[in-house]
């Protein structure tokens, strides 16, 4: 251990320490809920799954009924976890993959067709139609949100409240600064010549293309995300409420819809329809904005982490509890599961559709995969 | 026949219930303080924190009828907190209460408060939630839960190798974000 290590050592240490003397909820507090938590979950699983619940109460008599088991009161059968053995899984296998930067989050398709994943160690990488890497271009800072419309990719630096045009030639053009410093998480959506950008939980700043003004938006809630529907740029608040900002103007308009309230919330159109899920839950939202009263909703095992739809398909991005990832398509029409869920090797993070297949990010393989998206 | 084997089953059912709460509890009142500890040093967020070391709890004995394996438990619950924390990372959350905690700290800094001294370890830590969210869980484990390569790898669900990978990138960013001199490599 060289000096560089204990003062490493030394200062994590002084900050634990002091975190450590703060006041927190009563131990004795958090562990009843924990308690309670643990039972509620269990019920609810039994419930939930009425199949799995049968199945753990025939095993259950069948073990307590077996006269040898009457004197082992401590092998009692354990139900639901650990997670499923990897053989018994049915997984999805990637046509390819491409090594990228270090954990690599957004994946995003345009500029000239071409795949790019926004990566952990400070870079942006730019895939070919086969998935060959291109480029691999240093950002300035860890990379958030990728937006794309046509040529131009912007990309979201939120550790410099900023964004950054990247030529995917040569690299990254002088970063635009939008907010005042360091922001906890950026969302960016791009169109007609203006590039929309949600400090998340604080602002919404409009970056005119043509000439790299900024401006601010006045918003009646902390926005979280931004989705442009036809002349609209609607704005996703913590609230739940959905405000369509006009392009125009860029006054923000009466919100149209109410969705479940989250500190963490995606929120995207395709076609006519608007898709949301929270991130925390399996809960998919399918919302018309022309019949607001058709919304529906559709429950998956797991957190939905992303959702990816082109004209064609529609797939989410599904983590269970015991931290696997599944990919699970979906008919565009209802939200509703088509087919079985399939797990994939690796975590994956985000996914878009582009040239037939369906590119996911895999952050702990530093990969992208892709897997055919029929 | 059925009636008496149900009878047993409750009562047994009954029994691990009671036994598994009362595991459950004493592993919370052994472990919990650190694992928010872990959480804290990841995310930077006190109330996230106890969220997720709280959550780490039911995500890890939801499950179990009995613990079985109470010398392991420290182990899984350690990469469930380091799980969490990468998932919230991911998830693009957001927290309100970051001002709040930081007034907290204002108002309760210890007697032997040494400004320079905590300026500087507050600085290591802003370049250490600066690194990607494997590194960062990485470095805290190394240097503040004084873990080996291999306890790190089966938090992280990964090799050894590319925990020496992960630490060796991880140190080469921090020396050129922090500056060699800083941390007492010059």
């Amino acid at each position: 251990m060289d000096d560089f290590d204990r003062e490493l050592r030394r200062s994590l240490t002084t900050i634990r320490d002091e975190a450590s003397e703060l006041d927190g909820r009563p131990v004795w507090e958090a562990r009843a809920e924990v308690l309670e938590r643990i039972r509620h979950r269990r019920a609810r699983r039994f419930v939930a799954s009425g199949a799995v619940a049968a199945a753990a109460i025939a095993v259950t008599l069948y073990v307590v009924a077996r006269p040898a088991s009457i004197d082992r009161a401590d092998e009692l059968p354990v139900t639901g976890s650990p997670p499923v053995s990897e053989g018994a899984l049915d997984y999805l296998t990637p046509s390819g993959v491409t090594p990228v930067g270090e954990e690599p989050r957004d994946v995003s398709v345009g500029g000239r067709g071409r795949i790019w994943s926004a990566n952990g160690d400070a870079t942006v990488s730019q895939l070919d139609e086969t998935g060959a890497e291109l480029a691999r271009f240093d950002t300035s800072s860890v990379p958030g949100d990728i937006a794309i419309a046509g040529g131009p990719v912007w990309v979201a630096l939120p550790q410099e409240g900023a964004v950054v045009e990247v030529d995917p030639v040569t690299g990254p053009m002088t970063p635009i600064q939008v907010f005042d410093g360091a922001v906890d998480g950026m969302e960016l959506t791009v169109g007609q010549g203006i590039l929309w950008v949600v400090s998340r939980g604080d602002k919404l700043a409009i970056v005119d293309v043509a000439d790299r003004t900024v401006s601010q938006v006045d918003l009646a809630e902390f926005p979280l995300d931004v989705a442009i529907h036809g002349s609209s740029a609607w704005v996703l608040s913590v609230d739940g409420s959905v405000t369509p900002v006009d392009q125009a103007s860029r006054t923000a308009l009466d919100p149209v819809f109410s969705v479940t309230p989250s500190t963490s919330g995606d929120l995207t159109f395709a076609d006519e329809a608007l898709w949301y899920f929270t991130g925390r839950d399996g809960d998919l939202m399918r919302l018309d904005p022309d019949a607001v009263e058709d919304a529906s909703t559709t429950s998956y095992e797991g957190v939905v982490v992303d959702l990816a739809i082109d004209p064609q398909v529609a797939w989410v991005v599904l983590r269970k509890d015991d931290g696997s990832s599944w990919l699970q398509r979906i008919d565009r029409a209802t939200g509703e599961p088509q087919g079985a869920a399939r797990p994939i090797e690796g975590t994956a993070v985000e996914a878009a559709i582009a040239h037939g297949s369906l590119w996911v990010t895999l952050d702990d393989r530093d990969e992208v995969a892709r897997f055919p998206k029929a | 026949m059925r009636t008496a084997v149900a009878v047993v089953g409750t009562t047994r059912v009954a029994d691990a219930r009671a036994d598994r709460d009362a595991q459950v509890s004493a592993l919370f009142d052994q472990h919990f303080g650190r694992l928010r500890d872990l959480a804290y040093m990841i995310l930077g967020d006190r109330d996230v924190a106890e969220e997720l070391a709280m959550e780490a709890f039911v995500k890890t004995f939801s499950g179990w009828t009995r613990i079985r394996d109470v010398d392991r438990a420290d182990a899984y619950l350690r990469r469930a907190v380091v799980n969490l924390c990468r998932s919230r990372i991911r998830r693009r959350s957001i927290e309100y209460r970051v001002n709040a905690v930081t007034y907290r700290r204002e108002e309760r800094r210890a007697p032997d408060w040494d400004p320079e001294r905590h300026e500087d370890a507050r600085r290591v830590w802003a370049a250490v939630r600066d690194l990607p969210p494997r590194q960062r869980a990485a470095i805290v484990l190394r240097y503040m839960e004084d873990l080996n390569e291999r306890e790190i790898a089966e938090a992280l669900d990964c090799s050894v190798g590319t925990v020496r990978s992960q630490l060796s990138r991880a140190r080469q960013k921090l020396k050129r974000s922090l500056g060699a001199e800083e941390l007492g490599d010059g």
